[in-house]
């Protein structure tokens, strides 16, 4: 039986764009930013995984949550991957069309003297 | 705008992105299946829901002008055929506008027929058998009924109030019943966004009601804060049609 001994090569920027091209996973002709630029250029509703979720700047796109408890089950716009549990947002002009109508929870003072029984 | 209220299963959303082959002006309407050749969804019809693919979530523009710089027209769709979808009530073919209010006219103390004053709309035109009537101020505020027969100027039920109707008092007539078998469609506003009340039972597009939400703190906010549920009758995903 021969023994195969992996040499670790040195990370050059163009062996690191080759496995960036034969990354397993679908390939995309745009980076995952651009991606989620065109749809808030658009004022498209845009869903987030929640590795992609903090890199997305809601506020200074204009974007609030599209609802608090329920959380969609498709494609993240950042990474492509299908998955649950996904965080939408949508364009403020869109809130009172679309937003899901959910109880205000009160101040956040209220919130914290509630009394739990 | 209908928005998504709850799934019948209790998972959650699936959003798509579909193809359109017209316009999407507003958010929050249901997108139906084209015919054939058709290059995508276009939005529905007040009377029709046919084949729908779903909830829209946001606007898109159709264009088949060629250019390097297009954008595809595309709009986000919630597809779950047992989606739950919240309309607002409506009382004309203008979104927005209240829902008219019945005031009872005579006491009735076997609670089960209401007549109504002069000016209010006949119960009989537009008919409102097997719809529903809602009290929204007396006694018996936040209590609804079955109508089971109506004339020009009475409602009348099969089930009693529990208490008197007084003259007075206010009531809501709506022309559906939820999961019933005949007042199972809704007429849209003519932006497709909320459900007219003004329009006879058993007339409308395939929505069947599942319950509504009258908002009883007052007779005021129950003609102007009240929503209807429906779940899509005819969704292009439902193997039965």
């Amino acid at each position: 039986m021969s023994i195969t001994i992996h040499v670790p090569k040195p990370e050059t920027p163009q062996r690191l764009m080759q496995a960036a091209v034969q990354a397993w996973g679908p390939q995309h002709t745009s980076l995952a930013g651009s991606r989620v630029d065109d749809l808030v250029q658009n004022g498209k509703l845009v869903m987030l995984c929640s590795f992609c979720d903090p890199k997305f700047n809601p506020r200074r796109n204009g974007y609030v949550s599209w609802s608090r408890t329920w959380l969609p089950v498709g494609q993240c716009d950042g990474c492509k991957n299908h998955g649950t549990g996904l965080k939408a947002w949508i364009p403020e002009s869109n809130y009172d069309a679309v937003a899901v109508h959910e109880p205000s929870r009160g101040p956040r003072w209220r919130r914290m003297f509630a009394r739990r029984s | 705008m209908a928005k998504f209220g709850y799934t019948l299963s209790g998972g959650g959303p699936v959003m798509k992105r579909l193809k359109i082959s017209a316009s999407f002006a507003t958010a929050g309407i249901y997108a139906i299946a084209g015919a054939t050749t058709t290059p995508g969804v276009k939005p529905c019809t007040t009377t029709a829901v046919t084949d729908s693919a779903g909830l829209t979530q946001d606007t898109a523009t159709y264009t088949t002008t060629k250019a390097t710089s297009m954008v595809e027209g595309v709009v986000t769709v919630i597809i779950n055929p047992d989606l739950v979808a919240q309309f607002k009530m409506a009382n004309s073919a203008t979104a927005g506008t209240a829902l008219v209010a019945t005031t009872a006219s005579a006491a009735q103390t076997n609670g089960l027929d209401v007549t109504i004053t002069t000016g209010d709309p006949a119960p009989n035109s537009p008919e409102m058998i097997d719809g529903t009537i809602v009290c929204i101020s007396g006694a018996n505020a936040g209590l609804s009924r079955i109508i089971t027969a109506s004339a020009a100027t009475k409602a009348t039920f099969t089930v009693p109030f529990p208490n008197s109707i007084a003259s007075g008092d206010k009531f809501i007539l709506v022309p559906w019943q939820p999961l019933g078998a005949v007042a199972k469609v809704v007429n849209l506003t003519s932006n497709f966004a909320e459900a007219r009340q003004d329009i006879a039972v058993a007339t409308g597009a395939a929505l069947r009601p599942v319950e509504f939400s009258f908002d009883t703190s007052g007779a005021s906010n129950a003609q102007r804060n009240s929503f209807l549920y429906v779940v899509n009758d005819d969704h292009v995903l439902n193997t039965a049609t």
